[in-house]
C-alpha cells in the first residue's frame, strides 16, 4: 500500500466518520422486525449528548476539564471472555480465574463496567471504561474496528489523573527514537480534555508541525509527518494557550540540539508527585503445606497461603545449563482445568535469576492491586522455564526446563501442551508458511517426509489421527490439515487455507501460540 | 441447514454496524438515510431469519439485503450530492484532499463506488464483493483498479 493509499483510506474514513459514529440501536431493529415502521432518531441523542459537551466545553468548567459524559454506551456483553475476567477482578478487588468460568462475579459484571464508545475514525475506536470497585478506575483504549475482541490493550488509572489540568491529554500515539536522533512516528493518536483544542508535535527548530484538532476527545492523525528529530508533543487551547508539553526526543542525543521545551523535568505541567503505591510485603507466614512434587531433581513445595518454594540443590546439570542464560528464568505455578473441549489455565509468572532455592509468592493476594492477579493453590503443577528461542524439532524440545506435575490433570496439561506447541512450531516455522503460500503445497510437504521420515507424515483423510510424536497433514481441495496427538490421546489440529496464511480453524486453545 | 438465530445477526450488527452505514451511505448517498437503511435491513434479516440458507455465510446474507435496500432508497430519493456535502465544509481541518475525493466518488459509476466501499469498509474479499455485486471477481479487480485510479488522481492533484 502507498503513502497515496493509505491517504485515500483517511480522506474516504473522514468521509463517511458521521455516518459511522451513528449510535447502535438493537432494540429499534427488533421494533421494525415487530412490524413497527417507527423511525427512532438515532442522531437526536448524539445530538443531545454532543450539546452538552459541548456547552461544559464552551465554559470550560468544573475541576476536570472533562466529566467523560461524551459517547455512545456500549454493552459489557461486547467484551471478550479474557476482557470480561480482568475487568470483573477489577471491580471486585479479587483474581476471577479462567479455570472458575461459571464465576459468580462475571454473571455480574454488568452493572460494574460502563463502557462507552467515544468515537470511531481512522477504523479506530476510542473507548473509555469505568469500573466501579474498591478502587473505582478509569481505563482507556483505543480499539481496531469490528474486531472480535473489544479490546487489544488498555490503559487505567485511578481516575484521578487523566482528564486534569495537570494531564490534560492521554496519549497513545507510536513513536520510538532513531539512531542519530531522528524521530520516527507512525501514529498521533490518543484523548484530549474539553480545554483542548488542538495536539501537535514540535520540531527540532521549535516549530509547530502535524497539528491535529481535537474531535469528540480524541485525536488521530496517521499520515503527513514530518522527517528528522521532532522534540514534543504538545497541546492547545481553544484561545491558543499551550497547555501541555511533553518530550519525546531521546535526550543529548549526539550532534542534535540540546533544548528542553517542555522545562527542565521535561514535562508542563509537572505531575503530582505522590509515587506508585507499593504493595505490602506479603507476610513471611506460609501456612499449612499443602502440596508437594519433585523432577529433574528439582522439588518443590507449595503452602497455603500461595508461596511455593524451589530447591534446585540437585538440579540435573544440562538442566541446569538452561536456568542459567542471560535471560534469567522463569517461575511459576498453574491450575488447570480441561472444560468443553479444552484447556483452561490460570498461571502467574515471575521472572528471577538463578539460585538454589527460589520462592515464589505469585498465589498470595496484594491489597489495592487495581489487576489482582494471584493464583491461589493448590496447583496443578509448577514449572521453571528458560528463556531462549525455539524452531521445530530443535534440541530444547517443547517442554519446559522443568516440569513438575502436582495432580493428574497438571500431568495431563503438561503432555497436551509439549505436543500442541510441537504442531504450532511447525506450522508457524519459515519454511512451512511457505508451502501453506505456496500454490502446490504437495512437492513441499513430501520433502519434509523425506527428511524426517519419523516426524512428518501424510495422512489418509483431514480427519485420521497421528501417531505420538508426528505431525500428520492431509491436503484436501483449498485446505491442508495439520494434526498431531497427547499422550493423553487428545488430538490436536490446525486447519490452513491454502495460498494464504489463513488458518480458518484449529484446537490448540491457549496452550499454543500458531500463525 | 435453514434458518439462523436471531443472536447471531445481532452479533453480526453490533460488530459490523459503522460498516454497514459507511457502505449504505456510499450507495444512498446520504448519512441519515443510510443510518435508516441499515435498521430497516437488520429488520428484514430478523423477520426473514428462517428463509436463510447456510449456502453462503449470514454475513454476505445481510450485506445483500443492505445493499439492496439502499439502491432502493437511492433509486425513490434521487440525490446526487455525496455523503456530508451539505453538511461539511469543503475543506475540513485542513484535510484538502478530502474535497477533491468527495467530488470524484460522486462522481464514479454506482458499481465502481460500491466495490470501493465494500473493500475498504466492509473489508470484503474479492469472492464475496463479486457475489455481492452479481459480478465475476477479475472484473471485481478491474473494477477496483479504475475507481482507484480515479480516486488516487484526485488526492494527487490536491498534493502538487
Amino acid at each position: 500500500m502507498t503513502e497515496l493509499d493509505v491517504q485515500l483510506q483517511h480522506s474516504l474514513d473522514r468521509l463517511v466518520r458521521r455516518a459511522t459514529d451513528a449510535p447502535l440501536d438493537w432494540e429499534d431493529v427488533r421494533r421494525r422486525a415487530r412490524g413497527g415502521r417507527t423511525r427512532v432518531s438515532l442522531l437526536a441523542g448524539a445530538a443531545i449528548v454532543c450539546l452538552v459537551v459541548g456547552v461544559a466545553a464552551g465554559f470550560g468548567v468544573g475541576p476536570g476539564l472533562w466529566h467523560l459524559v461524551a459517547g455512545t454506551p456500549v454493552s459489557p456483553s461486547r467484551l471478550s471472555p479474557e476482557e470480561q475476567r480482568l475487568f470483573a477482578s477489577m471491580s471486585s478487588g479479587k483474581a476471577v480465574l479462567r479455570t472458575e468460568p461459571n464465576s459468580p462475579v462475571l454473571k455480574r459484571l454488568n452493572g460494574k463496567v460502563s463502557i462507552r464508545l467515544l468515537a470511531t475514525r481512522g477504523g479506530r475506536s476510542f473507548y473509555v471504561i469505568e469500573v466501579h470497585g474498591p478502587r473505582i478506575s478509569q481505563c482507556l483504549a483505543i480499539a481496531r474496528e469490528g474486531r472480535p475482541d473489544l479490546f487489544r490493550g488498555f490503559e487505567c488509572g485511578s481516575g484521578d489523573d487523566f482528564p486534569s489540568r495537570r494531564r490534560p491529554i492521554a496519549d497513545f500515539s507510536a513513536f520510538y527514537s532513531k539512531r542519530g536522533g531522528e524521530t520516527h512516528i507512525d501514529r498521533l493518536e490518543g484523548f484530549a480534555a474539553d480545554a483542548v483544542a488542538k495536539v501537535a508535535l514540535l520540531d527540532e527548530d521549535g516549530k509547530l508541525v502535524a497539528p491535529v484538532p481535537v474531535i469528540d476527545n480524541t485525536y488521530l492523525r496517521m499520515t503527513g509527518f514530518p522527517t528528522g528529530r521532532l522534540q514534543a508533543i504538545v497541546a492547545y487551547d481553544r484561545t491558543g494557550r499551550r497547555v501541555f508539553c511533553q518530550d519525546i526526543a531521546r535526550p543529548f542525543a549526539a550532534g542534535t540540539k540540546n533544548t528542553r521545551p517542555c522545562g527542565p523535568a521535561g514535562i508542563t505541567p509537572t505531575p503530582r508527585r505522590t509515587g506508585p503505591a507499593l504493595p505490602p510485603r506479603p507476610s513471611t507466614a506460609l501456612g499449612r503445606h499443602l502440596q508437594h512434587g519433585a523432577s529433574r531433581g528439582v522439588k518443590v513445595d507449595v503452602y497455603e497461603r500461595g508461596t511455593a518454594i524451589f530447591d534446585l540443590q540437585a538440579i540435573d546439570p544440562e538442566r541446569l545449563r538452561l536456568l542459567t542464560g542471560p535471560g534469567g528464568l522463569g517461575v511459576s505455578c498453574l491450575r488447570a482445568r480441561f472444560y468443553q473441549g479444552q484447556w483452561l489455565v490460570d498461571e502467574n509468572s515471575t521472572v528471577t535469576s538463578f539460585d538454589s532455592k527460589l520462592r515464589w509468592d505469585g498465589g498470595r493476594p496484594l491489597s489495592g492491586d487495581p489487576f489482582p492477579h494471584q493464583v491461589p493453590p493448590p496447583y496443578a503443577g509448577c514449572e521453571l522455564v528458560g528463556y531462549y528461542g525455539h524452531r521445530w524439532n530443535d534440541a530444547y524440545g517443547t517442554r519446559a526446563v522443568v516440569e513438575i506435575p502436582l495432580t493428574v490433570d497438571g500431568r495431563h496439561f503438561f503432555n497436551d501442551r509439549a505436543t500442541a506447541r510441537d504442531l504450532a512450531y511447525f506450522v508457524r516455522s519459515g519454511r512451512v508458511q511457505k508451502i501453506r503460500l505456496s500454490a502446490d503445497p504437495r512437492p513441499g510437504l513430501e520433502a519434509f517426509v523425506t527428511r524426517f521420515p519419523k516426524r512428518v507424515l501424510e495422512l489418509s483423510s483431514p480427519t485420521a489421527t497421528a501417531p505420538e510424536h508426528t505431525i500428520g497433514f492431509s491436503i484436501r481441495d483449498r485446505m491442508i490439515t495439520f494434526t498431531a496427538t497427547s499422550s493423553t490421546g487428545r488430538r490436536f489440529f490446525v486447519v490452513a487455507k491454502r495460498g494464504t496464511l489463513k488458518l480458518p480453524e484449529k484446537n490448540l486453545g491457549d496452550l499454543a501460540f500458531v500463525f | 441447514m435453514s434458518g439462523v438465530a436471531a443472536d447471531e445477526i445481532e452479533e453480526i450488527y453490533r460488530t459490523r454496524h459503522g460498516a454497514f452505514v459507511a457502505v449504505a451511505a456510499a450507495v444512498t448517498c446520504d448519512a441519515g438515510e443510510a443510518t435508516d437503511v441499515v435498521q430497516d435491513a437488520f429488520a428484514t434479516a430478523l423477520r426473514k431469519r428462517r428463509r436463510f440458507r447456510a449456502t453462503g455465510t449470514l454475513e454476505g446474507w445481510i450485506w445483500r439485503i443492505v445493499l439492496n435496500k439502499a439502491r432502493d432508497r437511492r433509486r425513490r430519493s434521487r440525490r446526487k450530492a455525496f455523503v456530508g456535502t451539505a453538511e461539511s465544509p469543503v475543506s475540513t481541518n485542513g484535510y484538502e484532499a478530502d474535497a477533491a475525493v468527495r467530488v470524484m466518488l460522486a462522481r464514479l459509476p454506482e458499481r465502481q463506488r460500491e466495490a470501493v466501499f465494500l473493500r475498504y469498509y466492509a473489508d470484503l474479499d474479492y469472492a464475496a464483493i463479486a457475489e455481492l455485486l452479481g459480478i465475476s471477481t477479475g472484473t471485481v479487480g478491474a473494477t477496483l483498479n479504475a475507481a482507484h485510479a480515479s480516486l488516487r488522481q484526485s488526492i494527487e492533484r490536491v498534493e502538487e
